[in-house]
């Protein structure tokens, strides 16, 4: 097989190895739990707390509650149900936008079912939330908006500053919750600047392992419980603590914020260069999203004529790893939501790339993906019903 | 998890699909699906002797819509107009080895693609009227064409469609989900779709009702 090239970041990125190196000792002679009194148990829970140390000096958060959870999706329903548990549907306002990601989008569509007074702002073309439609869904009832700071198909950067004065200003008693996931590799996090009751995060977005995520919560957590069980080292978390994950994940955040800048401005070069050689090369190609205000790590185009499962697979016979909004290529035959959103047609929608390059990303890698595109894109335009 | 994945037969049809073009001046042609499902196809045919003697398609898709559309039209080359009519989707299955439950919905359209080029030569060169009679039975053949992702068996066969009655241009249709059936949209869109090539249905009326 070829050398893979791999620009599917935004789905996934691989554990790095000094990552690896750091949980090793967890997954083999350090196996053990966080059992008070003993020698080993005391290891590890020091082990557990070095780590929520780390990620509290890394993301400036050093008053707040680190709760593990597996993924960015429990971290989200975890925050979500762990708020609406206990509230009455009838005085509770909930609010995120149409482009949130699905652990936001579907757990909200949960509780509009049960009669919770549910809101879904709009977005504009670029996928920036209509700041009009979030003042007029606040009210006295608002217990929670969730945002998404990076959109996970788009790029979008959202406006955070100002859709928290909007909130705030309206009514200081609701909940913010931010999803930093797509976010961490280039946007400063800096916990007390955004002042978010709550940040939530993906390991395996930032070079961590999978099965691990975490919430970062204000103290005094204003959750409830949503499993329960033996708890171990927190009341939100109970049963036996992923050691050597929240180990891999404590370093993976620091890695991440450590090298963000030199990070984000190699993603930038590389994406600018795609975006002119995508735009000189192929005609009748739109970019998704905005230009500025966009992740560096983000791109997404839709390419007229021709349906996006088609493109994806002729680029991995060549062993290049990219994904697309087609439904064809979704789980549920589903067009893309979020290109809906903005206001693509299904042809757009359907035939969408995302490319989201990584560490690893070379600009020659870059040459070879558009040198393979530009042929594969005018074939099946050659054979397309549409013209 | 279901591991999706094509078999061989796709993927060298969808690298290489066979009667890939336009028929000029053809002898009938038709163009089903739509851009807003995510697949179309346009099939175009010459018929000598009645039999069809070239066929080509083009395919706005993904890979199986395109290796259906390949496979079908190979299928169909060489048979006289009564065999093609004959066809169903699952030929083209067969002949391809198979396809992931969720992409056979593409061999029906290769499928309806090839009769509806047909249906228009005999209409424009035989000058065949094809008038069919609406009633609730028709209405049910029609449905035998959506096809539910999950399993890759007729909506009707998996007995999703609880109830069905059809008066003056009007469809009633009461069809039941799971709670968590990811394919609830997918289906009443092709529900949706597959009723309004019926000339004469005028307005469709679809419940998801709880059995």
């Amino acid at each position: 097989m070829d050398k893979i090239i791999y620009l599917d970041h935004y789905r996934t990125t691989r554990t790095s190895p000094y990552v690896l190196e750091k949980m090793r000792p967890y997954l083999e002679e350090l196996f053990y739990m966080p059992v008070a009194f003993t020698q080993m148990g005391t290891d590890i829970a020091e082990a557990i707390e070095e780590a929520s140390e780390r990620i509290k000096k890394a993301l400036n958060a050093p008053n707040s509650e680190i709760i593990y959870t597996s993924g960015g999706t429990q971290a989200n329903n975890m925050v979500i149900h762990g708020i609406m548990r206990d509230q009455e549907p009838e005085q509770t306002g909930m609010i995120t936008s149409v482009i949130d990601h699905p652990s936001i989008n579907n757990a909200f569509d949960y509780y509009r079912k049960k009669g919770f007074e549910v809101k879904k702002v709009k977005v504009d073309e670029y996928g920036f939330w209509k700041t009009d439609q979030l003042e007029a869904a606040l009210n006295d009832n608002s217990k929670l908006v969730s945002i998404t700071l990076v959109n996970h198909t788009i790029g979008t950067i959202q406006r955070y500053n100002e859709l928290k004065k909007i909130i705030r200003e309206r009514n200081p008693k609701t909940l913010i919750h931010l999803d930093i996931s797509m976010a961490l590799m280039t946007q400063e996090i800096d916990f007390e600047a955004l002042d978010a009751d709550f940040l939530t995060l993906s390991s395996h977005k930032i070079y961590g392992p999978k099965g691990i995520g975490l919430i970062v919560s204000k103290r005094p957590v204003k959750l409830k419980p949503i499993f329960f069980g033996t708890v171990v080292t927190s009341p939100f978390s109970p049963g036996a603590e992923n050691v050597a994950a929240i180990v891999g994940l404590s370093y993976a955040i620091e890695e991440a914020v450590k090298n963000r800048i030199e990070h984000h401005n190699n993603m930038k070069t590389l994406q600018k260069y795609l975006m002119n050689q995508i735009e000189m090369k192929i005609d009748l190609v739109e970019l998704n999203g905005p230009v500025d205000e966009r992740a560096s790590d983000n791109i997404n185009y839709s390419f007229r004529h021709i349906e996006g499962e088609s493109i994806m697979m002729f680029l991995d016979f060549d062993s290049i790893v990219v994904a697309t909004g087609s439904a064809c290529a979704s789980s549920d035959l589903k067009v893309n939501y979020i290109l809906s959103a903005i206001g693509r047609d299904h042809e757009m929608a359907h035939g969408s790339l995302r490319i989201t390059p990584g560490i690893d990303t070379t600009k020659e890698d870059l040459d070879i993906f558009v040198e393979k595109l530009v042929p594969i894109v005018e074939r099946l335009r050659a054979q397309s019903t549409i013209r | 998890m279901a591991v999706i994945k094509y078999t061989k037969e796709v993927i060298e049809h969808f690298k290489n699909p066979k009667n890939v073009g336009e028929i000029e001046n053809p002898d009938g042609g038709a163009t089903v699906g739509s851009p807003a499902c995510g697949d179309q196809v346009t099939v175009s045919l010459k018929i000598k002797d009645n039999r069809i003697e070239d066929i080509k398609f083009l395919s706005y898709g993904c890979a199986s819509n395109i290796a259906t559309g390949s496979i079908v039209t190979e299928l169909a080359k060489g048979k006289s107009v009564d065999e093609a009519k004959k066809m169903t989707w699952k030929d083209a299955v067969d002949e391809l080895g198979g396809l992931p439950p969720v992409k056979v919905h593409c061999s029906v359209l290769a499928v309806d693609g090839l009769k509806a080029a047909i249906q228009d030569y005999e209409e424009k060169k035989l000058g065949i009227k094809h008038e069919r009679k609406i009633d609730e039975q028709s209405i049910i053949e029609k449905l035998k064409s959506v096809i539910y992702p999950k399993t890759g068996h007729n909506i009707i066969d998996e007995k999703l469609v609880k109830y069905l009655k059809y008066e003056n241009g009007k469809v009633e249709i009461e069809i039941s989900f799971d709670e968590t059936d990811v394919y609830k949209q997918n289906v009443l869109e092709e529900i949706d779709e597959h009723l309004h090539e019926i000339d004469g249905v005028e307005e469709i009326d679809v419940k998801v009702v709880e059995y």
